[in-house]
């Protein structure tokens, strides 16, 4: 078992060092869903379940920098959606005037062909965001369907779709990318694609190991010896239990792809112009880095703070699934 | 002794690092060798680092893009880069001037005069003193050697271009070689375009162990930089995706450069070049110009730096398979519609006061046989352009306009992705457009791949997957090469003529300007065939692209040539102050 | 154990063909490397064009080249790249720049994750754990392209200014024609590999430091290291002697397993501090459709990531006690 369980990217690494170590300090079930608990007459297990999702939302809640990033980032998820659609000018609109530096009209002036440029970084926030979420929800779901197939049925299947894996862990990623962005071209629906192809490995792995420790349990049997179909095990019984370290997965991926999408913009092969995103807007603004130092400095700013505070929110998700916090916070 | 283990480790992987270093050390010493060691020595007291550049009589270049190969006259090779470099390493019987003027080089000849018309007989008389860097006189095996290999008559031999040279009947020498007679079989009125990058006829068969074809094709391919000279500068320890450097000919006949040596890095790319100038890694930079690194370049206090019009134009392309662009209506309501001014102001304008429309697809504006032809189409005429979409059966009521057979008139616009001022171009266009109800959708190819839809690899013009192209050819003083661009013997076939237009006028035109032996006759030819191509207009061009060369203040005596000539072409006239 | 390693080793070299076939096929399906030569002027002669097709091979099909190509790999030989040049000595020329500034950044990062995650470990929940967390997350969430323009402008040319010469470089992995005795090339490489060295470092340390730190809270909640404490063992012997040591056993599998993606992760770090090193051979060959030298990156930079993951496996086996009993 150790062969496959193991990370391949630093931001997954936590969750996979419970899968390293050996049972006595290992990840317990958690967040198992109150529908079981009837099939089951096991009392305990139950107020157990109760208790435990209450001790994660608790402990989460009382995370200040976590809570204070997930305002944070709501915040700018939302403004980078809507911002655009409510500023007076549009990204695309050529104003008569053009090159101009900024006035109260234009707080962040206008490009060289005459677009107002707060709308070219609120468009570039929107397409980041996009870009990010939709990677963090592909990659996320392809993860786990693969994991969870995997780690259930073991045997063959497993053998297959684990060598998949790794082919997709050998391949470098950023050559597929550069290759890629170049094939499809620069949509932000294809780049997310193509950075979620190559974002689901690490989840796979992760809950391919958790299903394989969880489907011995006995309740798994009682649920099949009961009939319950292999989908809805999967589904209803395997899954919820390594919903922690998915959940944590998908917040981390939203954090590496904006910077993903930032590196391909600044190889030139993120999203193509006239479109734009806050990586192509922050490589172009890197030649003005001393003359309008503005374009430099707040496209980068947004980057940081959307993958800081995923970052934290992140880190208070992954403190507050951790069993070793009781321990931690006695 | 855990803690010391540990160390260990740490100590293991530094070693791991200077390891990895040393390999570097054993690759550049490798390619070390191939300089000469004399020069070593003495270049060794000028001092390594670029820091002391100034003091030490060193220019270090920013270069980009790198040379492939050495032999600029073969088509693997033939790279702009390249030939601003051999600029002032290579002998040429004519040379570019800055401001696009053809003169004879006279450092290397005598003089050059057409002594008869019928044949048309050309005279080349070399300097006396004339010799290659390992002192054999430069003599008319050189020009022997030059026409055998450039002539086409050997498939095998890799050539970039055989204009003029397939039209030569001999090429004989007297006076010990230093008298040239080229007789022409039939006449070209663009002989001052031959006999430039002269290659040793003594050295390249050595190259290929005694073959010519093998020397001239891969003798100076690679890291095998050129080590002989006909000019004030010699190569010398090159060293792959680094630099190359270039000093001072011992042989030169001609005045003797001041500088010790100029380094040509390759390794600093155009985002990174303020901060290198700035920083003192570089003294000098020849960048595309973009808005922004101009400005902060500018801001530097000890660099000076000079925008110039150069030979490289834009212009957008039809293509005419297009059901649209096949009417020759749509293609001169897309000429009148566009507001070339304003393309101009907002792309090119922004970095010179002189940038302008460019009107001439043959003649570029600071040639000396420029016409302006584009009059009648400068500036937005939207009522013109209507007028014509409408003769041409098209309903412009709604927005985009439509015809009853060809549907909606969208049309797309291909570019090399990547490059901002083309993109800017686009954009700007695609607004303009938009005014009279032209419909423009962006599709970009990111970089160089772009040119697969405009020369498709079957060379069929049905293959090709563009409507509307964007991108720049590279003018000439020599203006022959440009029919290829206009016309193609078979129609069915790409070649260069990307739009796949045929005007057999355009075809009498430049096969006569090409046997015109009068310049002025042969400048008038080509006019005229501009005009045509305004009439039938393919094409339209926009703008020339600017130069920008950037120099530390120290240097003197720089002069862009924005020709093909490059910054170069004067080093031998610089100086470094301190 | 080393039966487990061969195997597993084995597996992933046929994982790598496999990923080589699928490079391939896209790569020549793709892109026409001819199309530039086309698009000159003057215009390339026909039969130019068509000599350079049947050198490059483009003539055959490509099942027979890559078949041809898989032959060469296999004695190490990665053909020629477009230009006819070996694909070889451009490739081990590369590597050694490439590897200089991923070991010099891996070291750097382990040493700042190891200060780092000691640091915040033992001092959980202080204002020393919240800084570092927090620097360490803020370096990570940074485009390191965004940082590097930082530290030219405000590590190099002011630094430089302030010492009135040039130590720290901007650009290059060395300067050009250096030409200096041993230390002094020593000094000048290093003053290339400051920056890029710093930029990889710190977007990258966080994360170690992060395992780091929580595998010393384990050991320092374990059984052995309270009895220890218990024994009336000092405080920071505790820490060295007994908390380090056996919470830098994860630490280096992690570090074994993310050199081969920091070294894929250096493309964009090598980009903008003009080092001709691998990352940049990988863009050109994309750029120009030279696919033997995205292959030839392709398998260097696989079989790195290979023979670090067997590394990490190894060393699991050996450095974890547990894993011996």
């Amino acid at each position: 078992m150790t062969d496959t369980d193991r990370p391949d990217t630093p931001e997954t690494e936590d969750e996979t060092l419970e899968d390293r170590r050996p049972v006595d300090t290992g990840v317990q079930p958690s967040g198992q869903p109150a529908a079981l608990a009837s099939d089951h007459t096991d009392h305990e297990l139950s107020v157990q379940t109760r208790s435990q999702r209450q001790l994660i939302v608790r402990r989460f809640l009382q995370h200040r920098l976590a809570m204070v990033s997930l305002f944070v980032l709501v915040l700018l998820i939302v403004g980078s959606l809507v911002g655009g659609s409510l500023w007076t000018y549009d990204y695309a609109e050529q104003l008569p005037t053009f090159n101009e530096p900024p006035t109260w009209e234009h707080p962040m002036g206008i490009d060289d062909i005459g677009r107002d440029l707060m709308a070219k970084v609120l468009r570039g926030a929107q397409r980041s965001v996009q870009v990010a979420l939709l990677v963090a929800f592909l990659s996320t779901t392809v993860g786990t369907i693969i994991g969870a197939i995997a780690g259930y049925y073991r045997g063959i299947v497993d053998s297959i779709l684990m060598r998949i894996t790794d082919l997709f862990l050998v391949i470098p990623s950023l050559a597929v990318f550069l290759l890629l962005a170049r094939i499809v071209g620069g949509g932000w629906f294809q780049l997310a694609l193509i950075i979620a192809a190559f974002f689901w490995m690490p989840l796979a792995r992760i809950v391919r190991a958790e299903v394989l420790s969880l489907r011995e349990k006995e309740y798994v049997e009682a649920a099949r010896a009961l009939g319950a179909s292999d989908a809805r095990i999967i589904v209803r019984h395997l899954l919820p239990n390594a919903i922690g370290s998915i959940i944590v997965n998908a917040t981390i991926v939203v954090a590496v792809a904006i910077l993903a999408e930032t590196s391909l913009s600044y190889l030139g092969l993120g999203i193509a112009a006239p479109d734009t995103s806050l990586g192509l807007l922050v490589s172009e603004g890197q030649a003005a880095f001393k003359t309008r130092p503005h374009l430099f400095y707040w496209p980068g700013f947004l980057i940081i703070i959307i993958a800081l505070s995923v970052n934290f929110v992140g880190d208070g998700l992954r403190d507050a699934f951790d069993p070793r916090q009781k321990r931690v916070r006695q | 002794m855990m803690k010391s283990r540990w160390l260990r480790v740490l100590a293991l992987l530094l070693g791991l690092s200077m390891i990895a270093a040393a390999c570097g050390d054993d690759d550049d010493t490798a390619s070390e060798g191939e300089g000469e060691e004399t020069e070593e020595t003495t270049e060794g007291t000028e001092g390594e680092g670029e820091g002391e550049a100034a003091a030490g009589g060193t220019v270090v270049f920013a270069n980009e893009q790198e040379p492939d190969g050495w032999n600029i006259n073969t088509a693997s090779s033939n790279l702009l880069a390249l030939g601003q470099l051999t600029e002032i390493v290579f002998p040429a019987a004519f040379r570019t001037t800055p401001d696009f003027e053809v003169v004879m080089d006279e450092n290397l000849l005598v003089s050059a005069e057409q002594t008869s018309e019928e044949p048309q007989t050309i005279e080349y008389v070399i300097q006396e003193d004339a010799v290659w860097s390992d002192g054999t006189p430069i003599t008319a095996d050189d020009f022997i050697f030059m026409y055998e290999m450039m002539n086409g008559s050997n498939g095998e031999i890799d050539v970039a271009s055989t204009a003029g040279y397939d039209r030569v009947e001999s090429v004989e020498g007297s006076e010990d070689g230093k008298t040239v007679t080229v007789t022409f079989a039939e006449p070209f009125s663009e002989w001052q375009s031959m006999f430039t990058n002269i290659l040793p006829a003594h050295i390249i068969p050595e190259l290929g162990d005694g073959d010519a074809v093998t020397g001239w094709n891969d003798g100076l391919d690679g890291a095998n930089a050129p080590e002989f000279s006909g000019g004030p500068f010699m190569f010398e320890d090159y060293r792959p995706e680094q630099s190359v450097t270039m000093v001072p000919n011992p042989e030169w006949w001609g005045e003797a450069p001041n500088l010790d040596e100029i380094v040509i890095r390759f390794d600093v790319d155009n985002a990174g070049l303020p901060a290198a100038l700035e920083n003192g890694e570089i003294d000098m930079a020849y960048p595309q110009p973009q808005l922004d690194l101009v400005d902060q370049i500018d801001g530097l206090s000890d660099v000076d730096s000079q925008v110039s019009f150069g030979l490289s134009f834009e212009h957008i392309d039809f293509n005419l398979q297009n059901s649209h662009l096949a009417k020759p209506e749509v293609r001169m309501a897309i000429a009148h519609a566009l507001d070339e001014e304003d393309v101009v102001a907002r792309t090119v304008g922004q970095f010179s006061e002189e940038a302008s429309v460019l009107q001439n697809r043959i003649w570029l504006s600071n040639q000396p046989q420029y016409e302006a032809h584009g009059d009648e189409y400068i500036g937005a005429n939207v009522e013109e352009a209507q007028g014509l979409l409408e003769e041409a059966g098209y309903d412009c009521s709604s927005s985009p306009c439509t015809h009853p057979e060809d549907g909606e008139l969208t049309l797309r616009i291909t570019t090399t992705g990547g490059n901002q001022l083309r993109e800017n171009t686009q954009l700007v266009i695609q607004n303009q457009l938009a005014e009279v109800g032209i419909g423009i959708t962006i599709d970009n190819v990111e970089g160089g791949a772009a040119f697969e839809r405009f020369f498709p690899e079957s060379n069929a013009i049905a293959d090709q997957d563009y409507d509307i192209a964007l991108f720049a050819w590279v003018g000439t003083p020599f203006p022959s090469s440009n029919k290829a661009l206009y016309t193609n013997e078979d129609p069915t076939l790409v070649g260069s003529n990307n739009t796949g237009y045929q005007n057999p006028a355009i075809v009498d035109i430049f096969d006569e300007a090409l046997v015109e032996t009068d310049p002025d006759a042969a400048a008038d030819l080509y006019n005229q065939a501009d005009t045509i191509l305004w009439e039938d207009m393919p094409t339209v061009p926009l703008y020339q692209k600017p130069t920008f060369l950037a120099y530390r203040n120290t240097i003197q005596n720089v002069e862009d040539n924005a020709s093909t000539a490059g910054p170069l072409w004067n080093a031998y006239e610089w100086s470094v102050e301190g | 154990m080393l039966g487990f390693v061969i195997r597993r080793f084995i597996v992933s070299i046929i994982v790598l063909f496999v990923a080589s076939v699928l490079i391939y096929f896209t790569v020549t399906s793709f892109g026409d490397p001819l199309a530039e030569l086309r698009s000159r002027n003057p215009p390339v002669p026909e039969a130019v064009i068509e000599q350079r097709r049947q050198e490059i091979g483009l003539d055959k099909p490509p099942v027979e080249r890559y078949l041809a190509w898989a032959g060469d790999v296999v004695t190490l030989d990665f053909g020629d790249d477009l230009r006819g040049n070996p694909v070889n000595e451009v490739l081990w020329r590369r590597l050694g720049r490439t590897l200089r500034m991923v070991i010099a950044s891996v070291v750097l990062s382990l040493v700042l994750a190891v200060g780092v995650g000691v640091l915040s470990a033992t001092r959980q929940y202080s204002k020393t754990d919240y800084f570092f967390t927090f620097s360490g997350f803020l370096f990570l969430s940074m485009p390191v392209f965004w940082l590097a323009a930082l530290l030219k402008e405000f590590a190099a040319i002011r630094f430089n200014e302030l010492v009135g010469r040039t130590v720290i470089y901007t650009t290059g992995s060395e300067s050009p024609r250096l030409d200096a005795d041993f230390w002094g090339r020593m000094a000048n490489y290093a003053g290339h590999l400051i920056l890029p060295t710093i930029a990889l470092a710190l977007i990258s340390y966080a994360a170690w430091s992060r395992y780091q730190r929580n595998s010393m809270l384990d050991v320092m909640e374990s059984d052995y290291v309270k009895l220890a404490r218990a024994k009336g063992a000092g405080r920071p012997r505790v820490v060295f002697r007994h908390g380090l040591r056996n919470a830098l056993i994860p630490l280096t599998t992690i570090v074994a397993i993310d050199f081969g993606a920091v070294f894929g992760g250096a493309i964009i770090t090598e980009q903008v501090f003009g080092w001709s090193a691998m990352g940049n051979l990988l863009i050109e060959g994309l750029r120009d459709y030279d696919v033997n030298i995205v292959l030839a990156w392709m398998m260097v930079t696989g079989v790195i990531v290979i023979i670090f993951n067997l590394i990490a496996d190894l060393l699991y086996g050996v450095l974890d006690p547990r894993i011996r009993q």
